[in-house]
């Protein structure tokens, strides 16, 4: 499977993970990593498994996201991982009209950081994919 | 399964040597509290601290409230697989400390608990106000992780209301409430003439610090199940969500779930209250599938003719909510939904991040994006200066004379969407 993070930890704690490719762009912010979805859901034809709202943190709060996809393409576009996708990004919208993201400080970033790689490993879990951490 | 809850009104708490309810009153002695608590090596510092209705405090940041209770002449006890063994809970008989509540205080990820005000606008907003709150004031060990926090704040409060709880186990209660639910076959047979009414319950399940426990077990692991309302109302539920301060589900919530109360009320008389089934809100699409295709499978099978389904915690959760309504109207049977809106500060915004026509019947817990200005209170419980990282905060938002503009999802448990509190919006 693909994981499309902004996300260091994520990026830096799931490459030791089986069958995973990890999509990094560590220069994008969450409504970035949902535009890079929507092109890898458009373009390259993957599809979804994950919620692109994952987490209850409001899309104008945390700045990390991480998404799920297939690797296989398809030979169409993905309806459903489309609507999804243009859903969140219509959420993401409304959210960042109503109140910008503040400017945070490394600690809280570190803990939106943390929160999004928690949500990324119970995903994992959940699809069966055991989580092994080299790093101790 | 046949409970009674014995309600003992506790009208005062005081801190002292001695530990006992006495006409009403409630004393408590911190120091065995706070070594209860650091009984836990992951937590360094405890401290106890009290607020009563209508004080001049602010307590922040709020992590979980749970109401102290007990059971009765029974080997078994209160948040059963948590704290106490895991047997079936939900019959015979358990004593509740009604007017008080044991608050955790402290920060988890530093930016999603709330403020409870116990006076003022603020007050308004949350049913905490309303409760003499025993205050846990907790520090973790620095080199623990914060999931590791979270679960060590999560059993420090629910053992100190489990210990205040037994405070109770031989006091005569001033009101007996008997709540019971038949075996399907007998419960189907006892009120025929009546529509047959579940209850869906839908868990905050998407990760770690998102979590939900039911006998516990993670929810996020069950396939959508089936329990006797009464199980809930001795903790088989117990939150572990760290996230949303406004529409989070507290163990307070769910041991006095307003949804399991009314539907109880009108049992009988409008309808026949059948069950009451818990399912999930999970982040890999295909758990969103197979729990809502559950969710009205075991409706069909238990012949329902109506439900109830709440939620908790915005955005992902609200596909799982039209997901469950969609599935179940397609049956034929009737569904309301309970939650809230993030609908922008003027409300004019899409309230959902999900929508489908088949969802004609909402019970709204209010506008997450609401502002209010609260004045400076005297005294803090907790930390002041996270507000400005508070959800629901902004840059800015404590201002230099001690008053704090937040929107309402700062406030512990302002759009509560089981129902839980005062907002609502009314129309045809």
């Amino acid at each position: 499977m693909i994981l499309l993070t902004n996300n260091p930890k994520v990026s830096e704690e799931m490459k030791a993970v089986n069958n995973v490719k990890i999509y990094y762009y560590q220069d994008v912010d969450y409504g970035g990593i949902l535009e890079h979805a929507q092109q890898l859901i458009v373009n390259e034809k993957l599809i979804l498994l994950s919620h692109p709202l994952s987490g209850s943190i409001k899309p104008n709060e945390t700045y990390y996201k991480t998404i799920f996809f297939s690797e296989k393409s398809n030979q169409f576009i993905d309806i459903e991982s489309l609507e999804y996708i243009e859903s969140a990004l219509l959420v993401y919208e409304k959210f960042m009209k109503n109140q910008m993201r503040p400017n945070w400080t490394e600690k809280i970033l570190a803990d939106f950081a943390f929160v999004d790689l928690y949500l990324t490993k119970s995903t994992l879990q959940r699809m069966g994919t055991t989580y092994v951490n080299h790093s101790g | 399964m046949k409970l009674e809850l014995g309600k003992i009104q506790i009208q005062d708490v005081v801190a002292g040597a001695e530990e006992k309810i006495e006409a009403n009153i409630l004393y408590i002695n911190p120091e065995t509290i706070v070594d209860i608590v650091l009984e836990d090596d992951r937590l360094a510092e405890c401290s106890v601290e009290i607020a009563k209705p209508g004080e001049s405090v602010r307590i922040t940041p709020v992590k979980d409230v749970i109401e102290p209770r007990c059971k009765v002449d029974s080997s078994s006890g209160i948040f059963p697989g948590v704290i106490n063994k895991v047997d079936t809970v939900g019959g015979g008989r358990t004593h509740v400390l009604k007017g008080c509540g044991v608050m955790t205080v402290g920060k988890i990820v530093g930016f999603q608990e709330g403020i409870v005000d116990m006076k003022g606008p603020g007050a308004e907003l949350t049913p905490f106000s309303k409760l003499i709150e025993i205050c846990l004031v907790l520090e973790p060990k620095e080199e623990i992780e914060p999931h590791q926090y979270e679960e060590a704040a999560r059993f420090a409060g629910l053992k100190i209301a489990d210990y205040l709880g037994r405070l109770g186990e031989s006091i005569e209660p001033d009101e007996i409430v008997t709540y019971e639910t038949l075996p399907l076959q007998e419960q189907l047979a006892q009120f025929p003439e009546l529509p047959k009414v579940g209850y869906i319950y839908m868990l905050q399940t998407q990760g770690l610090l998102h979590d939900t426990y039911v006998y516990g077990t993670d929810a996020k692991h069950i396939v959508p199940t089936i329990l006797y309302p009464t199980e809930i109302m001795d903790g088989a539920i117990v939150s572990g969500n760290c996230v949303s301060a406004c529409d989070k589900n507290t163990t307070y919530h769910h041991l006095n779930n307003p949804v399991i109360e009314d539907l109880y009320q009108k049992h009988g008389k409008e309808l026949n209250f059948i069950a009451t089934i818990i399912t999930n809100e999970t982040v890999y699409l295909k758990d969103k599938q197979r729990s809502s295709d559950f969710v009205a499978k075991l409706s069909e099978f238990l012949g329902l003719d109506g439900v109830i389904i709440s939620q908790e915690g915005f955005g992902n959760p609200d596909t799982d909510l039209i997901m469950n309504c969609k599935k179940l109207e397609e049956k034929g049977i009737k569904t309301v939904i309970v939650t809230d809106e993030y609908a922008g500060r003027d409300g004019a915004s899409q309230s959902l991040a999900d929508a489908d026509k088949l969802a004609d019947a909402v019970v709204t817990g209010g506008n997450a994006n609401e502002t209010v200005k609260l004045p400076k209170l005297d005294k803090v419980i907790g930390q002041l200066d996270y507000v400005d990282v508070i959800a629901g905060g902004f840059d800015g938002s404590l201002k230099e004379d001690g008053s704090i503009e937040v929107e309402i999802q700062a406030i512990t448990g302002s759009t509560n969407e089981l129902g839980f509190n005062q907002m609502s919006a009314k129309g045809v």
